[in-house]
């Protein structure tokens, strides 16, 4: 591989690729900025839209919805008090005290430069890590396969706000779903109800937009949020800020390393990483007492670890497979839909393409540095759009765009029972993000479950002797599943994320 | 009856009916591994324990059901509404393609969610252009064309 794998993507980027990238930049700035819309969802209800690009064009579009809009929450945090997206939620606490200031263009100059430096530190971390990671991955056996899976099931549905036994019935369900369709091994037909269109099994873009897309606007639409009233603040002298960052070094590269690493693991996101790099940041200030009234290191390390947790998910989803995060898990959507697998084999096959992601995310960074740094205001102009007009936009957009996959009117029924189910899962507390991690990770986790009971040919514990006693990645991986599963029976409460949900339900009210 | 109560039933129900219902999958019993049946039925088996476990944590919480404020309570018949208008324009568009059901839809959509009239006359229009110009036109993807049409 070696340092090709920098560069040989270069070449995939032709006009229509970088067009679709900056494309894919504003939409996930126009999606971060707009409080009810959030990273998960732009991303979901546009992969249809990439069905006739090029596999490089659509994810390059796909990633600049993510990291944009990843960081745009910012803005609407900034000027308005209310985050964009869940994971501005401690930007909020410092960047609108700094805009009450007469200091708006100061907070966003701040939030875009440290997003963007944490975005291209995980840059980094992923193209350092990514190949690494997958080349152990590639010696997996099926039983270590079937654990990483079940690893990235369990510790979602740890991680997200809730129960934790709800994660996991979310998560089974998922894998439940996805053994509709053809048995793989004998053709045999499961939970088809004789119906052709099952045939196939249950279309996951049509899952995700209903889950994703349809439910959360009509949570929105239960909560009846209408656009802003309130004035803007004037965004004024935002490149000034740029001479802070000498101060602000420390804070950002500590937030960024917290960022990747938990946006490595499932379900995690960039909400937990912007809460946990916050709290760090209040521990190690010098003047801890000014963070939450407009401190620049608040809003430094809240936003730096929010947008690092886009490499650190993509790490994990490129090199096993496995998605960092509810985006990443939609992202496999969209490789699967263009014919690719992520997943070490992704380091073999498809070498350019793995190359052209981690140039085309350096870029998108400093796309979104630009465009936040000239165009935040205009961006914020979007707060008086009129909720009913948009939320009827996108809920056209996710018929037509379920529909567009395949050309079948099913799909789009199968869209919008599972946009019910999505509310109805949201109304009992039940995450979503398990259920589609479920589905997406169920033939991968089947294929190498019965691919094992096959080798074993019925001496199964002899088998596992052999494997534990041969490889210590087994037995790290058997730890971590058991530990995810057993750990909720040891802890009254998971803090950060109860943390979390508590400030966004309080934030919630508030609107 | 709480929620965890309810749903721990909900999930132990579906675990017994997929176990159920995989039991006419075609078996070859030649081998474990060639059964298509074995690992939806130990999914099902799982998710029958984790809905006991759930109703008993719900029996455990003794969480007393709430009955929703009004104000929820009109924004729930607000979503069942678009849930009902978004079906009738699955079907619109099934049957007379694009065009005509985007108009009707972006037009009454926004008044049942509080946009006054000129608003949602204004916007139908250019928002379905928006639409259908950015799916058939710039990004090449199909759009229904109405099965009477065809």
């Amino acid at each position: 591989m070696g340092f090709d794998l920098y560069l040989v993507g270069i070449k995939l980027f032709d006009g229509s690729v970088i067009l679709f990238m900056v494309l894919g930049v504003v939409l996930g700035l126009i999606v971060g900025a707009l409080p009810g819309l959030t990273a998960t969802m732009g991303v979901s209800i546009l992969v249809p839209l990439t069905y006739s690009l090029s596999p490089t064009a659509a994810l390059m579009m796909l990633l600049g919805i993510y990291c944009a809009a990843n960081y745009a929450g910012s803005i609407s945090a900034t000027l308005v008090n209310i985050p964009g997206t869940p994971s501005a939620v401690m930007t909020t606490l410092d960047a609108y005290p700094m805009a009450q200031k007469g200091q708006a263009g100061r907070a966003i100059g701040l939030a875009t430069l440290s997003s963007a430096l944490g975005g291209l530190f995980s840059v980094f971390t992923l193209a350092l890590f990514s190949p690494l990671i997958a080349s152990v991955a590639l010696k997996f056996t099926s039983l270590e396969m079937f654990l990483v899976a079940l690893w990235g099931i369990s510790i979602m549905a740890y991680v997200s706000p809730g129960s934790t036994l709800k994660g996991l019935i979310s998560g089974f369900l998922g894998l439940l779903i996805a053994t509709v369709g053809f048995d793989p091994l004998t053709a045999a037909p499961r939970y088809t109800f004789g119906s052709v269109y099952l045939s196939s099994g249950v279309q996951f873009i049509a899952v995700m937009i209903g889950l994703f897309g349809v439910s959360e606007i009509l949570l929105n639409i239960e909560k009846n949020h209408k656009g802003t009233k309130q004035e803007l603040f004037k965004v004024e002298k935002s490149f000034e800020s740029l001479k802070e960052v000498k101060g602000l070094w420390g804070t950002i590269l500590r937030s960024s390393v917290v960022g990747v690493i938990i946006g490595a693991i499932p379900g995690a996101g960039g909400t937990i990483a912007s809460i946990v790099a916050y709290a760090q940041q209040k521990r190690l200030s010098k003047h801890p007492e000014e963070l939450g009234k407009g401190a620049p290191d608040g809003i430094a390390a809240a936003e730096s670890a929010n947008n690092a947790c886009t490499g650190g998910a993509m790490t994990t989803l490129l090199s096993l497979g496995i998605p960092g995060d509810a985006v990443t898990a939609i992202l496999i959507g969209a490789f699967v839909l263009h014919g690719l697998q992520p997943g070490p084999f992704l380091f073999e096959k498809h070498f350019d393409l793995v190359s052209a992601i981690f140039i085309g995310m350096a870029f998108i960074n400093i796309l979104f540095f630009l465009f936040g740094m000239f165009g935040a205001k205009y961006f914020a102009r979007l707060l008086f759009l009129p909720r009913a007009v948009l939320n009827t936009g996108i809920l056209s957009l996710c018929v037509i765009g379920t529909y567009a996959v395949q050309s079948s009117m099913f799909d789009v029924g199968v869209m919008l029972l599972f946009g019910v189910i999505g509310y109805l899962m949201s109304k009992q507390e039940i995450p979503r993000a398990p259920l589609v991690l479920g589905l997406i990770l169920g033939p991968l986790m089947e294929e190498n479950f019965r691919r094992w009971i096959g080798l074993a040919h019925g001496k199964y514990l002899t088998v596992l002797r052999d494997t534990y006693t041969k490889n210590p990645i087994s037995i790290v991986l058997t730890i971590l599943v058991v530990s995810t599963f057993l750990l909720p029976l040891f802890q009254k409460q998971k803090k950060v994320t109860e943390d979390a949900s508590k400030y966004i339900a309080k934030e919630t009210r508030k609107e | 009856m709480n929620k965890d109560r309810v749903n721990g039933l909900v999930v132990f129900g579906i675990g017994v009916l997929a176990y159920w219902g995989s039991q006419g999958f075609n078996r070859r019993e030649a081998a474990l591994s060639e059964n298509p049946a074995l690992y939806p039925q130990l999914l099902a088996l799982v998710l029958c324990v984790f809905g006991v476990a759930l109703a008993i944590q719900g029996l455990i919480r003794k969480e007393s059901s709430k009955q929703a404020p009004r104000g929820e309570r009109t924004g729930v018949q607000r979503s069942l509404y678009v849930v009902l208008t978004l079906v009738g324009y699955a079907v619109g568009i099934y049957l007379f393609g694009f065009i005509l059901p985007s108009l009707l839809f972006m037009f009454g959509v926004p008044i049942l969610l509080g946009a006054s009239r000129k608003t949602a006359f204004l916007v139908s229009v250019p928002l379905t252009i928006a639409l259908y110009v950015t799916f058939f036109l710039l990004f090449k993807v199909p759009v229904p064309q109405g099965a009477i049409f065809r």
